[in-house]
């Protein structure tokens, strides 16, 4: 091949990789949805959003997912409530008030923290936190795998990403704006609260979004540990079986294109449209930020 | 100023707190396993009904399915990578790719899974198998690959660039004889984190390629394989008491292997940083 022949070749070739990325997420959306659809033959609109029944094994099976769906929310803002303020905590006192020594070490860890496997916390929470919840709340306990174990491994997962994301969004604020402040006499902690965060928040809105996104999308640690019931919780200490649970407790053993099998596809339509929506809503702040 | 100190102080002490709770979940799980860590655990089968023997079909399975997933993921995202750092323009189309790389990257595990299940195993007629296992890993991982080697690429001086091509190499000869060796070291590290990423992802195992108890390695790549992490869970889950030590071990290897990784991606960039300042 001739120099100007390679040249061209190259070129082709990484288009075309560059646009396999766009033919991948059109092949995610268009195998699930049409997978997914075919569930409303069988059950009517309506039944699947707004019925709390998921009965997928009975003779007359239900498939209302409604219950799922409130696991999901009742685990997902639980570990908010946890993860987001100690995230907060942590991003602040690493953008302002640590040294570069402490600052890389606390930050190390937080990443190694991202990359513990979820299976490991969710193994960690059945065998040690639910015994612990069991112990510590004797009354109101009556299984250890619930929401609130489910919420307290899924914050360990989520709060680096809040701490690395928040942080970026306050050390992103121009610095001028941090020296105007104090020069004006404010000391550090009314600079923070009356400048840095106000002027960070579409950046900490972005990283709660994303904090967000994984937390719903997150499956092995609400598989093994948030109880499995499908219920409409009352309390964190009820158990729940969120809608990625659903998917990975129940696919093994789903007949290949039955009912079911459609239904748990069409969940995954559903957690397909909640990230699409949560990335793209990130993306637009991102941009305004830019500008 | 006096408020200043309080915040600091109490900031200080809930960060640690928390990086110690970590380091502590992580150091004892590390360490419950160690004991039972041995020749014999890492390079046996396991034996009667998995209350018995070692994980070597799970590491070696798990080696099975990364390698697939990298074979995939490593080259299509460095090309993919190069056109959006080398090729293309600010223009429509390169914000398409970049908002599709966005949206693959948020997209949970769970579902593609499902979408591995659907394409290659019954579409493609692969199965349950390391292939089908493999890929879906390697596409989960392809995001990864590519946000962390356009970031390498651009870092690349601008300089190195206008120097090759006023020696007159044309633009494939600049992308592939100096842009990429010039980065390739972090490139590599990115490699390391999208390994990271993926060697404790179950789910979409789950469904594509994970056997969860064989007593001979599979022979070849049409056949369902074990991994560290779906034989994490299946201890945990199904099988109650009698399989403590052969789940503690194995969790032990799966987080030293992680801890590994992320200690050489932190050196690798400590050395990289230092290297831009000179």
């Amino acid at each position: 091949m001739s120099r100007k022949r390679i040249d061209l070749f190259s070129r082709v070739l990484v288009t075309v990789a560059a646009l396999l990325t766009m033919v991948i997420l059109f092949g995610i959306f268009f195998f699930l949805i049409s997978d997914g659809v075919k569930v409303f033959g069988k059950i009517s609109l309506k039944d699947f959003f707004l019925s709390t029944r998921w009965y997928p094994t009975y003779e007359d099976a239900e498939f209302g997912i409604l219950a799922l769906l409130s696991g999901t929310l009742a685990v997902t803002g639980l570990t908010l409530l946890i993860s987001i303020p100690l995230g907060f905590i942590s991003a602040i006192f690493l953008a302002e008030f640590s040294s570069r020594k402490t600052h890389d070490f606390l930050k190390y860890v937080f990443e190694l923290t991202a990359g513990i496997p979820s299976v490991v916390l969710g193994s960690f929470g059945l065998k040690y936190i639910s015994r612990w919840l069991m112990e510590l709340f004797p009354m109101k306990v009556w299984t250890g795998l619930n929401i609130l174990n489910a919420s307290l491994m899924l914050s360990v997962l989520a709060m680096p990403y809040f701490v690395t994301l928040i942080e970026d969004a306050l050390k992103a604020v121009p610095v001028d704006q941090k020296e105007a402040s104090l020069a004006l006499g404010a000391n550090m902690t009314s600079t923070l609260f009356r400048v840095l965060i106000p002027q960070a928040r579409s950046g900490i809105l972005n990283a709660i979004i994303l904090g967000t996104n994984r937390i719903v999308g997150e499956t092995m640690v609400v598989l093994m540990i948030a109880g499995g019931a499908t219920m409409i919780p009352q309390s964190i200490f009820d158990p729940v079986r969120p809608l990625t649970a659903a998917i990975a407790g129940e696919m093994g053993e789903v007949e290949l294109a039955s009912t079911h099998y459609f239904a748990l596809f069409m969940i995954g339509v559903v957690l397909l449209m909640i990230s699409l929506i949560f990335t793209v809503t990130a993306m637009r702040l991102k941009r305004g930020m830019r500008r | 100023m006096i408020t200043d100190r309080i915040v600091k102080i109490v900031f200080g002490i809930i960060s640690y707190l928390l990086v110690t709770i970590i380091l502590l979940i992580v150091g004892f799980l590390i360490l419950s396993g160690l004991d039972d860590i041995n020749l014999e655990f890492l390079t046996s089968f396991p034996r009667n009904s998995m209350t018995e023997g070692g994980i070597w079909p799970a590491i070696l399975g798990t080696a099975y399915f990364l390698s697939i997933a990298l074979l995939f993921s490593v080259p299509v995202g460095i090309l993919a990578a190069v056109y959006l750092s080398e090729y293309s323009k600010e223009n429509r189309l390169q914000r398409l790719v970049l908002t599709a790389n966005n949206i693959l990257a948020g997209i949970p595990s769970v579902v593609f899974g499902m979408f591995g299940l659907s394409l290659f195993s019954i579409t493609f007629g692969f199965g349950t198998s390391i292939i089908a296992g493999g890929l879906t890993l390697g596409i989960m991982s392809l995001p990864y690959v590519i946000s962390n080697t356009h970031e390498s690429l651009v870092a690349v001086p601008k300089s190195y660039r206008e120097a090759s091509m006023a020696l007159g190499a044309n633009k494939a000869e600049t992308t592939f004889m100096i842009v990429i060796p010039a980065s390739s070291s972090r490139i590599l590290t990115g490699v390391i984190i999208a390994i990271g990423r993926i060697i404790g992802e179950t789910a979409p195992l789950l469904f594509t390629g994970a056997a969860f108890y064989i007593t001979r390695n599979p022979s070849g790549p049409f056949e369902p394989a074990m991994a560290l992490p779906t034989h994490i869970f299946v201890l945990s889950a199904i099988y109650p008491d009698n399989v403590t030590p052969q789940l503690e071990g194995s969790i032990s290897v799966l987080l030293i292997i992680v801890v590994a990784l992320f200690m050489s991606v932190a050196i690798r960039r400590r050395r990289e940083s230092r290297k831009m300042e000179g």
